[in-house]
């Protein structure tokens, strides 16, 4: 599981690093540049979209084992 | 790691903004100025209006005679619409006062000391900053510089209390500290137990 975490955020890493980097390089001080920025912010919804739709299915998986140990450990000790 | 992405979204969201804002603040800097010049072109053609009118007045003192005068004014093509509100004005007046209307004199004399409205023709220096794919809207951010006159003005009505909120943690250390009655608060009493805990 943890390598395949690893590996997956080496692979998104090396799609969001360079677009990053261009981002805070960026600078607006023309329409011609406030319109490459813009098209910078959509690639930027897109990866944060595509990072959230590849975690989304481990996150469920983890949090599904996480209620699980939650309610069996509530069952001996009752509700707070 | 989508934080990076999210940091730098934030980044280049504000970058956009703070153009867009300073765009903003110099088209309305240059309305301003075109506004306060078209104000000053008005001012000086009233002045010439103005010097056209007492020149006719000054050639004669009889009504029939300024009334063709102006008429003969009225006609010419290089009139600016100033001039020829202020002659159209004093035509009306001049045959008010050859009606002896004097409830009419009164009316022209006062609609001659109003300001005369020419609607703005603006040309806008800054370009349009929009563009496909961002959007800006601005809004104010308030910054609260004294607590008290806004604390006034929600009391006489002029502000709604939904914009204050009361810090109910200071307020309860108030009253435990006072132990007395504060306006507008009541309070219930209870024990608070504490045990070792494990």
């Amino acid at each position: 599981m943890e390598t395949n975490l690893a590996t997956i955020e080496k692979e998104l890493m090396k799609e969001t690093d360079p677009v990053v980097k261009g981002a805070m390089a960026l600078v607006v001080s023309t329409v011609a540049e406030k319109e490459i920025a813009a098209s910078e912010l959509n690639l930027i919804n897109d990866l944060i979209k595509k990072v959230k739709e590849t975690f989304e299915p481990i996150k469920q998986k983890a949090r599904a084992a996480w209620q699980e140990a939650v309610d069996q450990r509530r069952r001996p000790l009752g509700r707070r | 790691m989508a934080g990076g992405s999210r940091s730098a979204k934030e980044t280049i969201r504000q970058k956009i903004g703070a153009f867009d804002l300073e765009m903003k603040r110099l088209r309305e800097e240059e309305e301003r100025k075109a506004l306060e010049e078209q104000q000053r072109l008005i001012e000086a053609q009233i002045a010439e209006a103005q010097k056209m009118i007492d020149d006719i007045l000054g050639k004669t003192a009889d009504i029939d005679e300024t009334i063709e005068l102006i008429n003969m004014e009225l006609k010419r093509d290089d009139l600016t619409e100033v001039e020829r509100q202020k002659l159209e004005t004093q035509l009306e007046l001049s045959h008010a006062i050859k009606e002896n209307n004097q409830e009419k004199v009164e009316e022209l004399h006062a609609r001659a000391a109003e300001p005369i409205f020419i609607s703005p023709t603006l040309r806008p220096a800054v370009p349009d900053t929009k563009v496909k794919g961002a959007s800006t809207r601005f809004e104010l951010v308030p910054q609260v510089v004294n607590k008290v006159t806004l604390i006034k003005a929600v009391a006489n009505g002029t502000v709604p209390d939904t914009v204050l909120d009361v810090n109910m943690g200071a307020l309860k250390k108030y009253v435990n500290m006072m132990k007395r009655a504060i306006p507008g608060v009541t309070y219930t009493e209870q024990a608070v137990v504490s045990g070792r805990g494990r």
